[in-house]
């Protein structure tokens, strides 16, 4: 059974745009409808800043009501951060744009599975189009079977689609650099778009790069651009032009460059 | 100085009514400033570095009063989860609670009556 095929999930190619400078260009106008895209990164890469823009930018500029759900950070925290770049989120919560549930994995599961529970109820109450967890790897709190942790981010994601709304979750790398792992616990095969994050060491100082790795049924931009993260939010900007072995962290000039400047000495 | 008198009547009344311990004060604080928290007494008592069974008389306390909602989970409604559910009066008393906490002489007369509260139970 191809998972990717949730029973709550609706057949269109209708775009939700992130709103995201850059990011829609690559995703060729924005995220799959009532879909689950993740964010992936090692720790402070800016999972949880796309999220928040993603979530933000839903309610002030497509009027689309949004829903956080956080595992770890406490909301006060998510609040500060979201306002240094540019996003006040309670205010969103007092206009009843916007709810941010902090919680457990294992209470929000079976929040989730239960008729009528306080995820059912939320989204009814402000009529929830956009959804952002942080973070599924979280859910490995819950088990370390790795088979049983499929069923659960299988459970919990097919949930979040029982009804028409697009979702952005992450899931942190254990790298900062080097090695890149794509499917713990099949993650990466469950949901329709990866989002990858990377640090890059470039001249002894480290920038972030931005890939789509997967963008089901879509044709999307396949270069790894820069990212940077401002006091008005995500900047997706220009691809690594000259670079190669980006995806290393380590990147160094690619031998065209290099024969250029060579040639210009 | 420490006296009771000398604090706002309105925050001498909340504390009076909802302040009965240093635990009760730490929930209120903390479902205030992250309003749609949904826990069990366990997971609530690790967001603020206590024991579930220290807190779960407390969380009790306050869904008895009103201030939190409280729905039953589980084989035969065994684990309850707790949600924050004030009266949007409730939620203004937080704030002038939390504003007199930072006035020095306020807090010091809230903490030597939530003292005085712990050591008659």
């Amino acid at each position: 059974m191809d998972m990717s095929e949730g029973a709550g999930r609706t057949e269109n190619s209708e775009r939700v745009p992130t709103g995201i400078s850059g990011l829609d260009e690559m995703l060729g106008g924005g995220l799959l409808s009532n879909s689950v895209a993740v964010v992936k990164g090692a720790p402070g890469t800016g999972k949880s800043c796309i999220g928040m823009e993603y979530i933000s930018k839903g309610i002030r500029d497509y009027g689309e009501p949004g829903l956080i759900i956080t595992f770890e950070e406490f909301p006060r925290q998510l609040y500060r951060d979201a306002l240094s770049i540019g996003f006040d989120l309670r205010d969103f919560e007092r206009q009843d744009l916007l709810r941010t549930i902090f919680t457990t994995p294992a209470v929000f599961l079976r929040e989730i599975q239960q008729p009528g529970g306080i995820f059912d109820r939320t989204i009814e109450e402000i009529s929830v189009k956009r959804v952002f967890v942080d973070s599924m790897t979280q859910l490995e709190r819950i088990t370390q079977d790795p088979v049983e942790l499929r069923e659960i981010m299988y459970t919990f994601l097919n949930g979040l689609l029982r009804y028409n709304i697009t979702a952005v979750v992450t899931q942190e790398d254990a790298y900062i650099t080097g090695n890149m792992s794509v499917a713990e616990a099949g993650l990466s095969y469950i949901v329709d778009t990866i989002i990858q994050l990377r640090y890059v060491e470039i001249s002894s100082s480290v920038d972030r790069a931005i890939f789509v790795l997967k963008h089901r049924a879509s044709d999307h931009d396949k270069r790894i651009r820069r990212m940077s993260i401002t006091s008005s939010g995500v900047k997706v900007e220009a691809a690594f032009e000259g670079r190669e072995g980006i995806l290393t962290g380590n990147p160094y000039v690619s031998r065209r460059v290099r024969r250029a400047e060579e040639f210009f000495k | 100085m420490l006296d009771f008198e000398n604090l706002d009547p309105q925050v001498g009344a909340f504390v009076e009514e909802y302040i009965d311990s240093f635990i009760s004060w730490d929930l209120i604080l903390f479902f205030h400033e992250n309003p749609y928290t949904v826990g069990s007494p366990s997971s609530i008592a690790m967001s603020i570095g206590r024991l579930g069974s220290d807190i779960e008389p407390y969380l009790e306390r306050l869904a008895d009063k009103g201030v939190l909602a409280r729905e039953y989970r589980g084989q035969g409604g065994s684990e309850t989860i707790y949600a924050y559910k004030p009266e949007p009066d409730f939620e203004k008393m937080v704030i002038e609670f939390k504003r007199a906490l930072k006035d020095r002489a306020s807090r010091l007369i809230i903490v030597s009556k939530v003292l005085q509260k712990e050591a008659g139970r």
